[in-house]
């Protein structure tokens, strides 16, 4: 007898069935009484947008990817070579445990939620990086060191700065402090590219150097440039320019519009700051980027992307974690979601922490964790979630999803959603190759 | 050195020394090979009947390095004592381009001399220790002296004269080194250039200037194979030469040497080669510049007795014909007029140069032969120069492909040896698999005859061999013409304590032996060259014939005989006395500009008891770049952990993370009482990590125009100092002035808390005119918190700058940020 597996708990509607599945087995004629009428309607439904809870996204990217078991899901029941060294602490919600280096986290417990189920099956990092930034799987093996590395299919910033374009002058997707590996446009083109500072706020002479007019004539330096530009375009006619030309006036149409904006380079100001708010968030790139990111959506960026590298434990994992990578990132997550609180923010600024896998629950003979992409966490803060939960279950060794399995498809789609764009909105490639936003998914019902 | 001693301190203990040494052999995935690396020589030509001064580095060097030249005839003496640990300067490439960059050396002086009836040419040599030793490298001796760039070049040099043959390199990112010269007549000059094939690994850049600076001709190697390049140029008018590396790399081993000559270049001669005690007309095909080409006719005698090559003798055209035994013929002389079809082959043996007029043509030739002859069919088209990727079928009298042959090991050529299966005419098909070359460089030489009884034989060019141990060293036989009797080798020049215990007969059924050598746990720890000899019976003669191993100093061979060399260097080598570790493997956050202090874990064996140096590993990890720096340091007995600073510069970048790799370095005597220097290197792929963040001290310019002041005067310097909250120590300035400058001004002390813009009193020293523009490097240090343990200086060197030493002598980390400023003094 045929049968079809339609899924465990991820349907969409009351009969469990998905509205991929229903349209895998309406494609298929296999079950009566949908009609393609039917079909069209479902999958209307299915791409009604909700009402936006987020206006702006802040993405702290752990790169290497941070280990679940450490932080947020640890096992104090498993064995010494899968539980490591670290203790877990009580935090502000009753019930709720991180581990013992999340201590400011720890204290603020019921401002975010903790997705503890995000699973999926690249182990690489540039292949994951792209898998979990755009949603496709890569077409390339592990190890690409081309910057960025989704040359066809956009980044979830590339998205949201399509759909909700910009709201003032700064631009609407910005990457700190270098560009993500997988953060491109895609074929979106250069017009939805990350705006990339490439310099480390942490820095005490820290400034964008694309923001940076020279000392002695500057206007006019400036004003020529324009208008040679401008020249130059026009002999093109209105036909935009082609190649790489092209992807070159955009990129200075928008370093232009930057430049003239005194709002946008204040934002970008991150010495305006008062000390007490930088230690806050902490003397370290993490922390700067974090506080700048914060200026950045109070100026109306829509979505920044932080990129923070280093957490690709193999060796020794402990120390680092201990003395570096923990502290940094408890410190960073802590005081960004208290900020955008304090100010208001936080509820139209959806924050997610995440790295692009997990690390493996035992640990090595040379005392790191590897790779594991089956089970890390996602922190979600603001832009409509509920907080102070904890969603999703791994097993006994935080291996595998007990409950809840979510997908990178799933995280891409809830993203947008709350940010009210149209996940299954379907673009062209270059080829003619119609592509929706997000392929997969749903939306995740539990985290809101 | 290791040769502490002065008594230490109790508890951790640091000293800043010296060793000789650093490392560049191959990366490997477990422990690290600790064989000595053979860096570069330059410049890389010494004259003949002379004794010249030359600079020779590498990695791993230690006090008791072994250098060994092939031939007995030269000498090679070092002077003095290896300089510091190289570590490149800025500037810095960043990004992928970063990654895997070349070897760290140390140089060290050394006196060559070459006795007066020396015949010009190639000479190896090669370096060795009780680790190991490296591989071969090669200086070439001439006849009468060349132009040799200097080391502080600022500008063009000139070449008075050509022809002129100039020893250089590129000994940073993004120089390019120029060269002027003024046309004597107009017509064609050829530059070319070496630079792969004398073991540099760089890809080189060849570009031709006009007075005015117009680009007359520009070529790049990117087939890796060197390059030549031909331009026009007109009488009395001034031209420049400019060599640079393909991705405007530099690095002190891309050494290179470049011929600037008038003339055109040969592209071919047709026939390719002509036979011994013939005279016949050649056609010479010859590039003149700007993509021209004309053909000549040269009438050549060749004696009965002519060595391999004789020289074409065109006046300005250095170039040697091949000679051989065999009819030579052309292609063109075969066809006559017919256009297309099969030509026939002018009998076997036998030998004809071709042409492939289109990328796409095959050209097909035919022969008849009787079942059962062996034949050997080869295509020489690589190996003349050529870009032709050549590929041969044979097809049978029955129209069936027989065989088919595309690579000759070590070349692109195609060669086949077979039994014919059957009487009749065979049909071969030549083509080209590349389909790049340009007309006039798709010319090949065919070669058919008979495969006769023949064999030869190849080994490893290093036998290392530990004391008390034993090694097989694989011997391989590649048998021809169906030549299949027994080898019997002989192995001479076996140093006291090593003997050769078995594999000494290949039997006529094997293509290998395994020779064994056996070392004597009491031999003494030394390196010298052996030869293998090989004899057999052939066709009822006996054979005796020296074992080649490749000396794998050509990156870019024609011929994978190009480069063999009968010297096989035995080296007996000890255990190790240590193991290294980082005690924190994993990433540790460091800001730019300060210094890591990153905890290294070594355990003694062997009953080991003493200092151990631990120092930076010449051969780092890809991810070590842009100038990470960090100071030997002794490991005093009665510890296993120290901290090696590690500096890192504030050019760093922050996209991926550093990786640092450290060797530790012990004193032993050898069993016949030597002392000798042991290394141990990290497991592959254990290192100090580093994550870079922004620095905690950064410095600035003030204006982006340069600074104008009055030369007769004193002046401020004004700079921008920002701080991080976290640097709460006071800065102090250093001020250096470039050589052009120096005893002209000095800068006064100056040490604040502030931040913001600070001015820097500069004074005059002297009262000679200052004019022109000159760059000024100043540099802020700053202590970082650290309880750094005390620095022992007893070795009294210093292979850090005396500020940072001073520093850390101190117990603090230093801290360190630097700008250049231009200052313009007016005409």
């Amino acid at each position: 007898m045929l049968s079809w597996d339609l899924g465990h708990g991820r349907g969409r509607f009351c009969d469990g069935l998905s509205r991929r599945d229903a349209l895998k087995l309406g494609g298929t004629g296999l079950l009566g009484g949908l009609t393609l009428p039917g079909l069209l309607r479902l999958q209307a439904e299915a791409a009604l947008p909700r009402e936006p809870t987020a206006t702006s996204c802040i993405m702290l990217f752990l790169e290497g990817g941070p280990s679940t078991i450490d932080m947020w899901d640890l096992k104090p029941e498993a064995p010494r070579e899968i539980r490591g060294p670290y203790q877990q602490i009580p935090t502000s919600v009753a019930g709720t445990f991180f581990g013992e280096h999340q201590p400011l986290c720890a204290k603020i417990a019921e401002k975010f939620t903790v997705l503890r189920s995000h699973s999926h099956a690249d182990n690489g990092h540039s292949t994951g990086y792209h898998y979990v930034m755009t949603g496709r799987k890569a077409p390339f093996s592990d190890g690409n060191l081309r910057v960025p590395t989704n040359d066809l299919y956009p980044s979830i910033g590339s998205m949201v700065a399509r759909e909700v374009g910009r709201d003032g002058s700064l631009p609407p997707y910005i990457n700190l402090p270098n560009p993500m590996g997988a953060g491109g446009p895609g074929f979106f083109g250069a017009e939805f590219a990350p705006f990339v500072i490439e310099s480390d706020p942490v820095q005490p002479d820290f400034q964008v150097k694309d923001l940076r007019v020279s000392a002695g004539r500057p206007a006019k330096r400036l004003s020529r440039r324009r208008r040679l530009l401008d020249r130059f375009e026009q002999l093109h006619g209105r036909e935009p320019l082609p190649g790489r030309a092209g992807v070159m006036s955009t990129y200075y149409q928008k370093a232009y519009d930057l430049i003239a904006s005194p709002k946008a380079r204040r934002a970008f100001d991150v010495q305006l700051e008062n000390e007490t708010m930088r230690q806050r968030y902490g003397y370290t790139s993490l922390g700067q980027c974090s506080l700048l990111a914060r200026r950045l959506v109070e100026a109306g960026c829509r979505f920044v992307g932080i990129d923070h590298g280093s957490w690709d434990t193999h060796f020794d994992c402990f120390p680092s974690q201990e003395k570096d990578l923990f502290p940094h990132a408890d410190r960073a997550f802590s005081a960004l979601v208290t900020d955008l609180e304090d100010r208001g923010l936080l509820e139209s600024t959806l924050v997610v922490m995440m790295g692009e896998m997990g690390r493996t629950p035992r640990i090595n003979g040379r005392a790191g964790r590897d790779h594991w992409s089956q089970a890390q966490s996602v922190l979600f803060a603001g832009g409509g979630i509920r907080p102070g939960r904890i969603v999703g279950a791994t097993d006994k060794q935080a291996a595998s999803p007990v409950s809840d399995p979510v997908g990178v498809d799933d995280l891409l789609r809830t993203i947008l959603n709350l940010m009210g764009i149209d996940s299954e909105r379907i673009y062209h490639t270059p080829l003619g190759r119609p592509v929706p936003l997000v392929k997969d998914g749903r939306f995740l019902d539990e985290l809101v | 050195m290791l040769t502490t001693t002065t008594p230490r301190p109790a508890g951790p203990l640091l000293t800043i020394a010296m060793l000789l040494s650093v490392a560049w052999p191959s990366t490997a995935v477990a422990q690290k090979a600790s064989d000595p690396g053979l860096g570069y020589m330059y410049p890389p030509v010494v004259t003949v009947g002379r004794t010249t001064d030359v600079t020779i580095a590498g990695s791993d060097w230690t006090p008791d390095l072994q250098v060994i030249v092939h031939d007995p005839r030269v000498t090679l003496e070092t002077v003095g004592r290896p300089g510091s640990l190289l570590v490149p300067e800025p500037p810095f490439v960043v990004g992928p381009k970063a990654y895997s960059p070349p070897p760290l050396p140390r140089e060290q002086r050394a006196r060559i001399t070459v006795p007066k009836d020396f015949p010009t040419g190639p000479v190896y040599w090669q370096v060795a220790n009780a680790n190991g030793a490296s591989q071969v490298g090669v200086f070439f001796v001439i006849e009468r002296p060349e132009v040799i760039e200097p080391a502080d070049r600022s500008r063009e040099i000139r070449l008075e004269t050509l022809p002129v043959m100039v020893s250089g390199r590129l000994r940073r990112n993004e120089e390019i080194d120029r060269y002027l010269f003024t046309a004597t007549r107009t017509g064609a000059v050829t530059c070319t250039l070496w630079a792969r094939r004398i073991g540099s690994n760089f890809r080189g850049v060849l570009e031709v200037r006009d007075a005015k600076g117009k680009l007359l001709a520009q070529r790049a190697d990117t087939t890796g194979h060197d390059l030549s390049l031909t331009f026009g140029v007109k009488q009395k008018q001034r031209y420049s030469v400019a060599v640079r590396e393909l991705d405007f790399r530099g690095h002190r081993s891309y050494v290179y040497r470049l011929q600037v000559r008038d003339g055109g270049r040969v592209l071919a001669t047709l026939p390719a080669s002509v036979q011994r005690g013939t005279s016949r007309d050649v056609l010479v095909r010859i590039a003149t510049g700007n993509g021209g080409t004309r053909t000549v006719s040269r009438g050549l005698s060749i004696a009965g007795d002519a060595p391999a090559t004789v020289p074409l003798g065109l006046d300005g055209l250095p170039y040697t014909v091949p000679v051989s035994g065999l009819v030579e013929t052309t292609e063109a002389q075969l066809r006559g007029a017919a256009v297309d079809g099969p030509v026939q082959f002018p009998g076997i043996p036998a030998a004809v140069t071709g042409e492939l007029e289109t990328p796409d043509q095959v050209d097909s030739w035919q022969f008849t032969a009787a079942k059962g002859r062996r034949v050997r069919i080869e295509v020489f088209a690589a190996r003349l120069g050529g870009a032709l990727d050549t590929s041969l079928e044979l097809v049978g009298p029955d129209g069936k492909t027989v065989a088919t042959a595309d690579d000759v090991a070590g070349t692109t050529d195609a060669r086949l040896a077979l039994l014919l299966p059957s009487e009749g005419t065979y049909t071969l098909r030549l083509s080209d698999l590349a389909g790049r070359s340009a007309r006039g460089h798709r010319v090949y030489r065919l070669v058919v005859g008979d495969d006769r009884p023949g064999f030869a034989v190849t080994a490893p060019q290093q036998v290392k061999l530990r004391l008390g141990g034993s090694l097989e060293l694989p011997v391989k036989v590649t048998r021809s013409g169906g030549f299949d009797g027994p080898i019997t080798l002989e192995v001479q020049g076996l140093s006291e304590g090593v003997t050769v215990t078995a594999g000494e007969e290949i039997p006529g059924d094997k293509s290998e032996t395994k020779l064994k050598f056996q070392a004597a746990a009491n031999a003494a720890t030394l390196s010298r060259l052996i030869r293998i000899v090989s004899r057999t019976r052939v066709a009822g003669q006996d054979v005796e014939m020296p074992v080649l191993v490749p000396s794998g100093v050509n990156k870019a061979p024609r011929d994978s005989a190009e480069g063999l060399v009968p010297g096989i260097l035995l080296t007996t080598t000890m255990k190790p006395r240590t193991t290294i570790r980082p005690v924190e493997s994993d990433e540790r956050t460091v800001h730019r500009g300060s210094t890591h202090p990153a905890p290294i874990r070594v355990e003694r064996l062997e009953g080991f008891q003493g200092d151990v140096l631990v120092c930076l590993d010449g051969t780092q990890p890809a991810k070590f770049r842009q100038g990470l720096l960090a100071p030997d340091v002794i490991m005093p007995r009665g510890t296993n952990e120290v901290f090696v600073p590690c500096f890192v510069p504030q050019l760093a970048e922050t996209l991926d993370a550093y990786r640092v790799s450290m060797v530790a370095v012990t004193r032993v005597k050898d069993p016949r009482g030597r002392t000798r220097y042991l290394l141990s290197k990290m497991n592959g792929n254990t290192s100090v990590a580093i994550t870079v963040e922004g620095g905690l001290l950064t410095l600035g310019r003030t204006s982006d125009e340069p600074l104008r002041v009055k030369a007769n005067n004193g002046f401020q310097l004004p700079v921008q100092l920002s701080r991080s909250a976290k640097l709460t120590e006071s800065v102090r300035f250093d001020v250096s002035f470039p050589r052009s400058l120096e005893g002209k001004l000095k800068a006064g002390s100056l040490t604040t808390s502030r931040s913001g813009r600070i001015e820097l009193p500069i004074a005059r020293t002297g009262t000679a005119k200052l004019t022109g523009r000159h760059l000024l490097r100043v540099r802020a240090l700053a202590r970082q918190k650290f309880e750094m343990p005390r620095l022992d200086r007893s070795s009294g060197i210093t292979p850090l700058e005396p500020q940072l030493l001073e520093i850390l002598d101190s117990g603090h980390l230093p801290v360190i940020a630097g700008v250049s400023v231009e200052v313009d003094f007016g005409d």
